[in-house]
């Protein structure tokens, strides 16, 4: 918890409606409060309190989008690549269930269900059930598709926290031209009422390529979040995945600075905006890992280097792994992925360097960071 | 001490790692760097009048002299080395009870008025200050022994006036314990000038004459680790840094993981001071 300096005014505290949202936790999941407040007192100590997100069902997806960095995980990508499906073993229920003992141990408390698309994985409710939202904060991402007033109902009865939905663009032609498919724009926005009308937290995310945090475009969006007081998280767009081969749409620091000045604002923030009394940085391994549907742990949902498979060796230790890792774990402003030309060069070397091997991602561990020096 | 004690420092003013020392590089990448651009010393001091703290432009000529003065000793002194790197001028008034405990100074005399300067510059940014965990400022931060920050705090409890330097590159990806025994090796020589690990007081201050220290729209800026002060909980640090192009201030814990209590940071950087009294 942050404590502001009451002579200045100042307001970097948790604001009201994240206290809002840690007493709510109180009464409904004593157990994900019980979790916050250990973290809170523990991490001076150097404790972390990630989110993992669980990438599920093989990256099945109903669209196909234009800056997508989903897609070579995707067992469609693979297929029209190879020919074959991803021959690894590919974690099952039980692996969920343990994923979740394991973490509620370590103190963790969120995951955020995506893939692909989350929705379309018909194994869901059982995921849930196995991950327990009683001792988890359950967020959903979703491209706002199959979102619909009786989805939402279900997600929330599941006891399901919040939905995160992704729009691209706020005009309405542009967004289904990212998405290559007509409609999506629609059925994104009709999202958005189906999860309120749940009673769902909510946000919108939304992936900015550089030069658009200046647009006339975005400065619309911005004013429709804060006119129906939606939070919006904004992504970089990352020279990897589909966009690869597009340098051009790389963020730089005065999009990154842009972003930070229109922080004070609006409701609009990014993996790195400082939040519930922690300042703005590198969220790799501390702020949020993706488990891959084989069970590698990507230290950033951006990445697609391994620290370690948590169906092979215990997430504490790839977790504590992670942080000894001299690019990962020491504290730092900047994005490494979205902005670090040295960490970017790296990440796409050792990337193509296996897929020259394999066609497979993520990079395992051994082809990737443990190459790079140790603290 | 002999000349020869200018192979310490690098060509950008970083003193070069002995061992023993825990640093991130043991030759900085300097990808977090201070933006280079000219600066006049005159229109630095004037804004310590404009915010009340210098009387008349004779006091402002007077500081310019000593600052320059200043310059001119650490050039003739094992030192000079520092001159090679970013540095930024401060000025610590007699007249404002700058010499009470340093959480209370800060909160309620450095802090609102780097607010109100920095905020008046730059209309659309922030200035804040942060503390990360369940502490206090007031009356749980102290000067660290033999750091010579302690030594800055006595001249005030003694009502002298200070002018000094802050050189904010000095120990750039050095560990927070290291930077104090970094700073040890260097005080080991004989010079007309006080030399201290930086703190709230003079950081601030040189803030308050260039609050676009940290602003830089092409890279970024260090984290600047304030390690001539400490607070009550040692597993907490302070610091000056910029978000974007807002400026906070934060106390925020130094660990790395319950395993690595002391962190090594690329972006971390500890501040040298150099000062001496002035009178008007």
């Amino acid at each position: 918890m942050t404590l502001e300096l009451k002579a200045l005014d100042i307001d970097s505290s948790l604001s009201l409606e994240e206290a809002r949202k840690r007493t709510d936790q109180e009464i409904i999941r004593p157990r994900v409060y019980q979790k916050i407040q250990n973290f809170f007192a523990s991490m001076a100590d150097g404790a972390i309190s990630p989110i993992l997100r669980l990438k599920i069902n093989k990256s099945l997806c109903n669209l196909k989008c234009s800056h997508c960095c989903e897609e070579p995980y995707m067992e469609r990508d693979l297929i029209a690549r190879t020919g074959n499906a991803d021959p690894r073993r590919q974690m099952e229920l039980e692996d969920y269930a343990d994923l979740s003992r394991q973490a509620d141990e370590y103190g963790l408390f969120r995951f955020v269900l995506t893939g692909g698309e989350a929705l379309l994985d018909r194994n869901l409710e059982g995921l849930i059930e196995v991950l327990d939202s009683k001792k988890h904060l359950i967020i959903l991402d979703t491209n706002g598709w199959h979102f619909d007033d009786k989805k939402a109902r279900w997600f929330a009865e599941m006891g399901g926290y919040k939905a995160q939905i992704s729009l691209d663009s706020f005009i309405e032609e542009e967004h289904d031209q990212f998405r290559n498919r007509k409609g999506s724009y629609k059925r994104a926005m009709r999202s958005i009422w189906a999860a309120k009308n749940a009673g769902l937290e909510l946000l919108l995310s939304t992936c900015i390529i550089k030069d658009r945090v200046f647009s006339e475009e975005f400065d619309q969006f911005l004013k429709f979040c804060h006119e129906h007081d939606v939070p919006l998280y904004v992504t970089l767009a990352k020279p990897v995945g589909s966009a690869r081969d597009h340098d051009e749409w790389v963020c730089s620091k005065s999009d990154v600075d842009k972003l930070k000045e229109l922080e004070d604002k609006y409701n609009v923030f990014t993996h790195m905006t400082p939040s519930y009394g922690m300042p703005g940085r590198c969220i790799t391994v501390k702020g949020i890992n993706t488990v891959n549907h084989d069970g590698e742990i990507i230290p950033c949902p951006y990445m697609d280097l391994s620290i370690g498979n948590v169906t092979e060796m215990p997430l504490a230790d790839i977790l504590d792994r992670g942080m000894q890792n001299k690019w990962l774990g020491p504290y730092r402003d900047e994005c490494i992925i979205g902005e670090r030309p040295e960490f970017i060069k790296f990440h796409n070397n050792s990337v193509e360097k296996h897929l020259s091997k394999s066609p497979l991602l993520p990079v395992p561990y051994e082809d990737g960071f443990a190459l790079v020096n140790d603290i | 001490m002999s000349s020869s004690t200018n192979d310490f420092f690098d060509n950008f003013g970083r003193l070069i790692p002995v061992n023993g020392e825990t640093v991130f590089n043991q030759v900085s990448h300097r990808y977090y760097q201070i933006f280079s651009k000219p600066r006049e010393l005159s229109d630095q001091i004037k804004l310590y009048r404009q915010e009340g703290w210098l009387e008349s432009i004779q006091h402002e000529d007077l500081m310019i002299f000593r600052l320059n003065k200043l310059l001119s000793d650490i050039e003739l002194s094992p030192l000079k080395g520092l001159l090679r790197g970013a540095r930024f001028p401060f000025y610590l008034p007699s007249n404002l009870g700058l010499a009470q405990d340093i959480g209370v100074v800060a909160s309620q005399i450095l802090f609102p008025k780097l607010k109100h300067s920095f905020e008046k510059k730059y209309e659309d940014f922030h200035f804040k200050a942060s503390l990360q965990g369940q502490i206090s400022l007031e009356f749980e931060t102290k000067p660290v022994n033999d750091s010579g920050h302690d030594l800055l705090q006595r001249f005030l409890g003694e009502n002298k006036k200070l002018i000094g330097w802050i050189f904010p590159e000095a120990l750039t990806e050095y560990s927070l314990d290291s930077q104090f025994k970094a700073y040890q090796r260097i005080i080991n020589s004989d010079t007309s000038f006080y030399v201290s690990l930086g703190g709230i007081h003079d950081v601030s201050s040189a803030l308050l004459a260039s609050p676009d220290m940290l602003t830089n729209s092409k890279s970024y800026p260090p984290v600047l680790c304030l390690g001539g002060v400490a607070h009550s909980d040692p597993r907490y640090f302070f610091n000056f840094k910029s978000h974007g192009s807002h400026l906070e201030f934060w106390g925020m814990p130094r660990a790395l993981t319950k395993d690595y209590p002391e962190q090594v940071s690329e972006q971390w950087s500890g501040v040298i001071s150099i000062f001496t009294p002035i009178d008007f």
